[in-house]
């Protein structure tokens, strides 16, 4: 019985070590891509067309929809920042989803909104419209006032009023760089290929100095720990990570943070579905499978240059609602659309990025958690080598602030959003600080979040906003 | 075996460790000194600025140029294009510029950079080549057009644009079909480059078009057309259009004629174009109303009237725009189409009410001297209460208005319930 046992401990030990190894390989792959488009990239800003295409009257339309839900405390600053975008003709839609507090009052009674009648049409089934609030001084703006369905039924109930081609989700906390817009569309006008949808990069708002509300006048980092290991998550996530996946054309994420999508397509795909707690990884993962079965030419794109700031959360308690909130949409996504997995009908996503997603995202957690228990057993087997054991949590280690750094200097020579040298070394102890503890609270809630799947609680976790006076009963969908 | 692992680890936690350092130190290194290199450039270019304009100022460049002559790519010579670059873009010093940019050896260094390997170097030297106005590399530019690249037959496209000049002009038209048919560079880009020419691209354009047997790259030309200055060349070439098989082709014939609103010799438009709000394909029919708006065809307003009525939401929407655009003139087409039986026009054209505040102007009308004018308003109105679209009258019962007016929509409001 101990020599089973024995076999399988030295067993999973070789599987663990070989699972990290092709994991790592994975990230380096990325990270070298990354280097290499982002410095390409760079090279092409300097003769991008964008400019010319901000000031053309046949770029296409779009829409920004804001989906809000009790968010009165930032709802002006994130409506000012969308209306204050330099592109050639674009809509805003505010979608109240059945706020409690005064949001709505804050924005009727700051933009002079009246009351008008319109016949709600739908292509996309949501909850009962309220009432539409527009004005003629701001003709671009319209207010949806709807009863409370979830992030996803608010932006499918902003998709059914849109006239535009195309639409770009934005969070209501958020704060969108003037050019963003522009520069998040540059892919979609400049390729030959369809692009149905096009994302930006995220950045964390708490630190920075706004003057008017909306505009940057000075970025500093702040003090809290845990925003700043999410600054260089965050970093390293966009810079290197969806950069990565978009040079191999295998992106599933997009966040709906901030991303551009051609509404055809998305109505076609049947919007975005109401009841998964990540409706912008399932939005991307159902364009991917609508347009591979129709074997329409597409591309999904990210862009590592439009900007968009967003509030992160500053506590362990909300970080770990938001974490658990993303693992769960993730695995959902991918058990929804579990058909395509190794489907070669869906090409390589089906035969290789959703496989990937399912052995090293959704499980990596688990491999992780057990992979502590078998250190355990190994000891009380006695086949535990301390030296061995050592090296591999220092390579582990030496591997994570490896990626950090690498992200870091990725970030120093070429956005440099970050001015100061104190910023620079800030952001580097930081890289290395989070891998002592922070990454490994991060697989829990991931680990957390798979045993919640599996008992049923698939719920929103409501995380607030700075200053949101109320914790709103977990819904089974929400907003965010 | 385990010596081996143990081995390939460590070996492997050197090489990290190694590449962290270089990353550090690269880091570092390149902040200290990307921060004193641009200290030094705005600090040059601040000084060249004011030298530039002084000698520029006082006539005595032809003296003074060797002070502007410079290592290529040094510091000094970054901030010199830097400044001319500026320069260029104002009126004043446009010709100056340019010259400088010939006898301080800019153009020449980027003439170089276009005959290179790496794409984005070439590309980066046509498109500085543009930005100067650099006319003597038009014909090295122009080779550039049959590049195999997209990326570079785009930045030559753009670039050849901001220079200008008959024979760029000519050379893109002339390449026009082969570009768009290869898909280098999309008809938007195209058209956005066309523009800058102006009028003066019409008459390569319709050469172009002459031997022309593809739908589709007429279709571009008639497209690239409707974004370029109004002229009657144009306008008789989306006339010959507009019957033709394919719809994209007729929708661009009727945006071209749609910008001639100017065109006296054309007075016959609006009956040529009223026909195709009957267009079996929809595009059509939206561009034909939109077309007529422009043209400001008041005598459509009935013929726009039926489109509310129209299997497509869009030229639905349209049309009922159009229709709150013409005011009162469209109060009988309002009232005919309100007291029809179609509920979607019904709601569209009292969406379309409120959306412009043309509700406002009904409320106004219902105390005008034109007693035909008042009753018609008033009509509107009663019918959109009976809709549900009453919102514009409680709030004008709500808020300082006249009294005449809110005693009438309070009547008409009671007489709406009490029915």
């Amino acid at each position: 019985m101990k020599r089973i046992l024995t076999i399988t401990v030295i067993g999973f030990n070789y599987g663990v070590g070989m699972y990290f190894g092709v994991l790592n390989a994975v990230y380096s792959i990325l990270l070298a891509l990354a280097l290499f488009v982002i410095f390409r990239h760079l090279r092409r800003i300097k003769y991008s067309p964008y400019k010319e295409f901000n000031m053309s009257q046949e770029t296409p339309p779009v829409t920004i929809l804001i989906a809000m839900h009790n968010e009165e405390n930032v709802v002006l600053r994130s409506i000012r920042s969308a209306l204050a975008t330099e592109y050639p003709f674009f809509e805003v839609i505010i979608i109240n989803d059945g706020s409690t507090d005064g949001t709505l009052q804050k924005v009727i009674d700051s933009f002079g909104l009246k009351k008008i009648d319109r016949v709600y049409r739908t292509f996309l089934k949501t909850k009962p419209v309220r009432g539409f609030y527009y004005s003629l001084e701001t003709p671009n703006l319209l207010v949806i006032d709807k009863e409370r369905g979830g992030k996803a039924d608010a932006l499918n109930c902003g998709i059914n009023v849109s006239r535009s081609p195309y639409f770009c989700s934005l969070d209501a906390d958020s704060l969108l760089e003037k050019d963003a817009l522009i520069r998040v569309m540059t892919p979609l006008l400049d390729s030959s290929v369809p692009v149905v949808a096009s994302g930006g990069v995220v950045r964390i708002i708490n630190g920075l100095q706004l003057t008017n509300d909306i505009t940057i006048e000075k970025i500093d980092l702040p003090d809290n720990t845990l925003l700043l290991f999410q600054i260089v998550e965050y970093i390293r996530g966009f810079l290197f990570g969806r950069v990565g996946w978009d040079t191999l054309r295998s992106l599933l994420i997009l966040s709906g943070t901030f991303s551009l999508f051609q509404k055809a397509s998305v109505v076609e795909a049947g919007g975005f579905m109401v009841g998964n707690v990540s409706e912008d990884m399932d939005m991307i993962v159902r364009l991917h499978r609508h347009m591979l079965k129709k074997k329409k030419p597409y591309r999904i794109r990210f862009v590592s240059d439009p900007i968009c700031w967003t509030e992160a959360p500053d506590d362990l308690k909300m970080l770990g609602r938001q974490r658990r909130r993303w693992h769960l949409g993730l695995i959902q996504t991918i058990w929804q659309n579990k058909e395509m997995i190794l489907n070669p009908q869906y090409g390589k996503i089906g035969m290789g990025v959703l496989p990937y997603y399912v052995i090293f995202e959704i499980l990596g957690p688990v491999i992780e958690v057990l992979g502590y228990v078998f250190v355990v057993i190994s000891f009380f087997l006695g086949i535990l080598s301390l030296n061995f054991l050592l090296l591999f949590l220092t390579l582990a280690i030496f591997y994570g602030v490896f990626l950090s750094t690498a992200s870091i200097f990725l970030e120093e020579l070429t956005f440099k959003r970050y001015p100061k040298w104190s910023h620079l070394f800030k952001l580097l102890i930081y890289g290395v600080l989070e891998n002592f503890g922070y990454r490994q609270i991060n697989s829990f809630w991931r680990f957390e979040a798979l045993i919640m799947y599996f008992m049923g609680m698939r719920k929103w976790e409501h995380v607030h906003k700075k200053g949101t006076e109320q914790d709103e009963p977990a819904a089974a969908v929400g907003t965010k | 075996m385990e010596n081996i692992v143990v081995t390939i680890i460590k070996a492997i936690i050197t090489g990290l460790m190694l590449l962290i350092t270089v990353l550090l130190l690269t880091s570092f290194t390149r902040r200290a000194y990307n921060e004193r290199k641009y200290q030094r450039l705005d600090r040059l270019r601040k000084a060249f600025d004011n030298k530039i304009r002084e000698s520029l100022e006082s006539g005595t460049m032809l003296k003074t140029q060797d002070e502007f002559r410079a290592r290529p790519e040094s510091e000094a010579w970054q901030a010199i294009e830097g400044v001319l670059l500026n320069l260029i873009n104002e009126d004043r010093y446009r010709d100056e510029a340019y010259k400088l940019f010939y006898t301080l050896g800019y153009v020449w260094f980027y003439e170089k950079k276009i005959e290179q390997g790496n794409i984005q170097v070439r590309a980066l030297g046509i498109d500085k080549l543009g930005r100067m106005k650099s006319e003597v590399s038009v014909s090295k530019l122009i080779a550039l057009l049959d590049d195999k690249n997209p990326e570079i037959v785009s930045v030559v496209v753009r670039s050849l644009s901001k220079i200008g000049g008959r024979t760029a002009l000519q050379a893109i038209v002339e390449r026009l079909p082969a570009i768009l048919d290869e898909s280098i560079v999309t008809r938007k880009a195209m058209g956005m480059a066309l523009q800058p020419f102006g009028a003066d691209a019409i008459p390569y354009l319709l050469e172009q078009k002459s031997g022309q047997d593809k739908l589709w790259i007429i279709s571009c030309i008639l497209d690239i057309l409707s974004r370029l200055p109004a002229d009657p060349r144009s306008v008789r070439l989306a006339t010959e259009h507009l019957s033709s098989m394919n719809a994209e082709v007729r929708s661009k014939a009727l945006k071209v004629m749609g910008r001639a609103e100017n065109i006296r010799a054309f007075q016959n438009l609006p009956t040529l174009i009223r026909p195709l709000l009957e267009d079996p394909v929809w595009f059509v029919r939206l561009q034909a109303i939109r077309s007529i708006r422009a043209l400001g065809d008041d005598a459509a307003a009935p013929l726009i009237g039926k489109r509310i009525f129209d299997d497509n939401w869009q030229v639905r929407n349209e049309a009922a725009q159009a229709l709150t655009v013409l005011g009162e003139r469209s109060l009988d087409i309002f009232l005919d189409i309100l007291t029809g039986t179609d509920r979607y026009a019904k709601d569209s054209i009292c969406e379309e009410i409120e959306m412009t505040n043309f509700s406002e102007q009904l409320i106004a009308n219902l105390t005008a001297r034109d007693a035909c004018v008042q009753n018609k308003s008033r009509q509107v109105l009663e019918i959109m209460h009976s809709l549900g679209f009453s919102t514009p009258l409680r709030q004008y019962l709500e808020q300082d208005g006249g009294e005449a007016e809110k005693m009438i929509i309070r009547s008409m409001m009671m007489v709406e319930s009490g029915a």
